[in-house]
């Protein structure tokens, strides 16, 4: 048993005699309240109680006996009689402790609102005493004893103010306690004495105005008040009033951490020494060792936010077109290279430091000055994108970087013209490249603090959102994408099972159309965690379009729209190159150069539009070009002349343009090393085709040509109509399906040398019948008894012929391995609602067949 | 018990060398990458020992987050450190009267950061 519960224990019993002695007394007190011996006998009573109460550090009750115990003491000096109002109140206080006493017996909680009540009334017996307050639970704000601490000497209070530097604080402890304080064991001295352990106490002081002569003394009456002393310590306010909570029983025990700037006031503490500085760049430390952070720092995550921040910075240089105001943008570019000039330092990449810095302090003069970036500067900051880019990459490879500091030169050129740098200081610059550029400015007082505070207002204004975000392994991604495929599967199979359909229980239904729609949920959360933004591609597409521009000395401008739109990881991955070769392929063959546009009556510099957005379940990318356009001539000699074709009539504009996309062919009059030899656009059809999207080509001569790829929003599931022929069942991707038609008799033909046709609308269709390729048994032979679909791609079209449609279903592929790749006329494999393997039709095989 | 330590940075790099300069000295680093965030954490009632935050943020500026945490009554007398660039010195008076305790220069050495952090809170 704790000693502190042996003490209370016998505390219990004593207190349990108390109360009973309390209660005679009080009786005897109202038959006769003049009487002092019955009074006094009160008062010594209820100040054992609140002592051992405080003893025992039972608060609730050592607090409302000591309010008690002030009322009857007031009496007793006072000399006063008790009034009926007296002994009721006194009453009422024995009834409170004696409930608090039983509560705090058995180890509940006082709610000290119990004696709120109890408290004013004694308060307003007493004349007007703050003692009444030190009893109540909460602390008031303390304060520095002015007159003590400015009477503190000169030499002790420097001492006092150096200890600051050491992290330590400063108290002022106040003690002022009961004169019967010593009794109870509470002795200042020893307080004090105690403090010594934890810190150092510097100066006491106290007031011996009421010790008394020696002959009237009490020894064990405390009469020295007033005690203040000031304590220096790394003990927190919290564990210093610790120290003295047992201790508070006795009094009011003040402790005061002097504030900053109180400090300041009182101790001459002179911030210059107060504040810590420690940076790096002193006379001793250039003399040392230099600085070797291979041997801590990882500098992995420097390369990558640095490359996302220079990505960044150059996306939205590109994006100032005219010398306009850009606050959002200037200030994302100055961030990145601010960020990166800091955080190179860190790692002793001091020629990353150095371009970064310069092209920070210019971004940092335009910011807080004009905000407009002139086109040269813009240019300049490109490159300085550029070089810092390229010391990355070297930096990555464990590569020395080597620069003639041309970069540094030309920002740094821009910075005198701006007045930020004078000549000589750019030399010195130059010179010594491992001295920080800020220090070069700093020690001339460049950095106005005007401009600081500007910059500050700014940054305040733009708010730029953060989003949290957790790395995941991208095979615990592919496998939970493969998981849910499962779970559509197993949930299709679920729904399209007999039993199930046959069920006539409506909560079974009703379960069961809740599955289906929160595994719908769930597959659609889930693809959308693969989902990235085209931003990153846009960005490598912008930067292509400018260099390619550059060494083909053409002038082209870059507009980009919808570069949020997200699209499947994979996706992206692949969709890069093909993005590629057609944005060069515009600029190469589709842009013309300067002097023929202006003769067109076009703008000088050319337009390459870049845009994204979401139809109806697909991604649509399009790339636009204000070029020349494609020479429908050139291409159907060239397609003849190749033996793409045998006949150049006949054939739609669209299957014109699709026949670029076939291999082996270029009309390109010279080969230029950038677009490579013509293997290109079939190249980017077949990626794209591996995608599940299609390639559309538009275009105008003399206007520009429009690229439109559409992708299927995921990969691992496809939109199917479900088709039956005879007992087959087969899955054609609905983005290829135009339409589905049960024709007229009339309508059915046979031409000779074509086969089989249809005629929808004013168009005549060869019908492919599926029957047939698969060899599988119809249920109708007749067209006009069966179904038609008309299916496209690139740009050509044809007829299918199934027997039915049995519906619209999204089936997750599933990939019929390599010895069935081969196979025509089927693109891949997929399960459906009935748990059978579905085979996926290929369009472009089925077109292929009836053109045979 | 290990002294807890918040970092307040908004590049990612420098929050992890601080990390790791301090977590090999046995201090428990928590970090946030925006004032905003910083002041949700130190309400969040966890006690920190000293708060270390970097100046030139986007949203919340280190020196008025430093002002922030100061009305916070738990943070009253916690050690705040800023982390400047040499470029803008005129942060050390700006820190100075918002509060800070001291400050440190970019680039430092891991060691100097342990050093100041040390002697911030011993």
């Amino acid at each position: 048993m704790d000693d502190i519960d042996k003490i209370r224990n016998s505390f219990f019993l004593e207190a349990e005699e108390i109360l009973e002695s309390l209660e005679a007394l009080l009786l005897d007190l109202e038959a006769s309240p003049d009487d002092e011996e019955i009074l006094n006998a009160v008062f010594r009573n209820m100040h054992t109680l609140k002592g051992s109460s405080g003893i025992c550090e039972l608060h609730s009750l050592e607090r409302i006996s000591h309010l008690l115990e002030d009322l009857l003491d007031h009496i007793r000096s006072e000399k006063k009689s008790a009034t009926v109002e007296i002994i009721d109140t006194l009453f009422e206080g024995l009834d409170i402790v004696k409930s608090v006493f039983v509560t705090t017996r058995q180890g509940a909680d006082v709610d000290d609102g119990i004696y709120a009540d109890l408290a004013e009334k004694i308060k307003s017996f007493l004349p007007e005493r703050e003692e009444v307050e030190e009893v109540l639970p909460d602390v008031a704000e303390t304060y520095v004893d002015e007159e003590f601490v400015k009477a503190l000497g000169t030499g002790t209070k420097e001492e006092i103010g150096k200890c600051v530097d050491g992290g330590k604080r400063i108290y002022q402890i106040s003690f002022n306690l009961d004169p019967e304080c010593l009794s109870h064991g509470t002795d200042p001295l020893l307080l004090i004495k105690t403090l010594d352990y934890d810190g150092e106490v510097f100066e006491v002081s106290s007031s011996t105005d009421n010790v008394p002569s020696l002959d009237s003394l009490d020894p064990v009456r405390l009469y020295i008040d007033n005690i203040k002393a000031i304590f220096v310590s790394t003990l927190g306010l919290d564990e210093v009033n610790d120290i003295f909570e047992f201790a508070r029983a006795a009094g009011a025990i003040d402790v005061h951490q002097f504030s900053p700037l109180e400090l300041k006031d009182f101790f001459n503490v002179d911030y210059d020494d107060f504040w810590l500085d420690a940076s790096p760049d002193t006379e001793e430390d250039s003399e040392k060792e230099p600085y070797h952070p291979k041997d801590t720092l990882d500098p992995s995550v420097f390369f990558g936010e640095a490359r996302d921040l220079l990505g960044a910075a150059e996306h939205e240089l590109q994006k100032i077109t005219g010398d306009s105001k850009e606050s959002a943008v200037i200030d994302t570019v100055y961030r990145s290279f601010h960020t990166i000039h800091g955080n190179a330092g860190m790692f002793g990449f001091s020629e990353i430091r150095s371009v970064a810095g310069f092209a920070e302090a210019i971004l940092d003069k335009i910011r807080t000055g004009d905000e407009v970036i002139p086109r040269q500067t813009r240019e300049i900051l490109q490159e300085a994108v550029d070089e810092i880019r390229g010391f990355i990459d070297l930096r990555e490879n464990g590569s020395v970087y080597e620069t003639e500091g041309e970069t540094v030169k030309r920002l740094g050129e821009i910075l005198i013209d701006m007045g930020e740098l004078t000549k000589e200081q750019l030399d010195e610059a130059l010179k010594n490249q491992d001295k920080p550029l800020g220090e070069i400015l700093v020690k001339e007082g460049f950095v106005a603090e005007k401009k600081l505070e500007k910059a500050l207002e700014k940054q305040k204004a733009l708010s730029l959102s953060s989003h949290a975000a957790i790395r995941v392994d991208t095979a615990k991604l592919d496998s939970l994408v493969n998981m849910v495929g499962e779970l559509v599967i197993t949930q299709t199979m679920l729904t399209h099972n007999d039993s199930i359909k046959n069920v006539r229980d409506n909560n079974l239904t009703r379960i069961i159309s809740q599955l289906d729609k929160i595994t719908r949920e769930v597959q659609e959360n889930v693809m959308s965690i693969r989902m990235l933004p085209v931003k990153a591609t846009f960005q490598k597409l912008i930067r292509l379009a400018r260099d390619i521009s550059k060494k083909g000395g053409k002038a082209v401008n870059v507009r980009v729209e919808g570069e949020d739109t997200e699209l499947d990881k994979t996706v992206i991955d692949e969709i890069g190159d093909p993005l590629v070769h057609i944005v060069r392929n515009a600029i190469d063959h589709g842009i013309e150069t300067s002097e023929e546009r202006e003769r067109a009556g076009k703008d000088e510099a050319g337009l390459v539009e870049l845009k994204a957005f979401h139809q109806g379940g697909n991604i649509v990318i399009q790339i636009r070009d204000d070029g020349k356009g494609l020479d429908k001539d050139a291409i159907l000699n060239k397609a003849v002349q190749k033996g793409l074709i045998s006949d150049k009539k006949g054939v739609s504009e669209d299957e014109i343009f699709n026949l670029i996309l076939l291999p082996g062919f270029s009309t390109a009059k010279t080969v230029t090393d950038l677009s490579g030899r013509g293997v290109g656009m079939d190249v980017v059809k077949r990626n794209i085709e591996k995608l599940r999207g299609k390639v559309e080509i538009q275009s105008i001569k003399g206007e520009g040509s429009i690229f439109t790829i559409k992708l299927p929003l995921t990969l691992a599931v496809i939109d199917g109509m479900v088709v039956k022929v005879g007992s087959e069942k087969y899955i054609l991707p609905t983005i290829s399906i135009v339409e589905s038609i049960r024709p007229e008799k009339s309508h059915v033909s046979t031409v000779q040398g074509r086969g089989e046709m249809v005629r929808i609308r004013d168009n005549l269709y060869p019908l492919v019948r599926l029957h047939d390729l698969f060899d599988v048994e119809p249920l109708n032979y007749n067209p006009w008894d069966a179904m038609v679909m008309q299916v496209e791609g690139e740009g050509k079209t044809t007829c299918i012929l199934v027997d039915e449609l049995v519906g619209q279903q999204q089936v997750v592929i599933k990939s019929l391995g390599e010895s069935f790749k081969s196979i025509k006329y089927v693109s891949g494999g997929a399960i459906m609602g009935d748990g059978r393997v579905g085979l996926i039709l290929d369009t472009g095989g089925l077109i292929e067949a009836s053109t045979g | 018990m290990s002294k807890t330590i918040l970092a307040v940075d908004d590049s990612v790099t420098m929050l992890q060398t601080i990390s790791l300069a301090l977590e090999k000295e046995g201090y428990i680093v928590t970090t946030a990458s925006d004032g905003v965030d910083a002041l949700n954490v130190l309400g969040g009632g966890e006690k920190f020992d000293v708060i270390i935050t970097d100046v030139n943020m986007p949203n919340m500026d280190g020196i008025t987050l430093t002002a922030e945490i100061r009305k916070l009554e738990p943070y009253k007398f916690t050690p705040i450190i800023v982390l400047t660039t040499e470029s803008q010195v005129g942060k050390k008076e700006d820190g100075k009267q918002a509060g800070a305790t001291g400050w440190i220069v970019k680039p430092f050495k891991p060691e100097q950061l342990v050093s100041v952090v040390r002697r911030v809170s011993p």
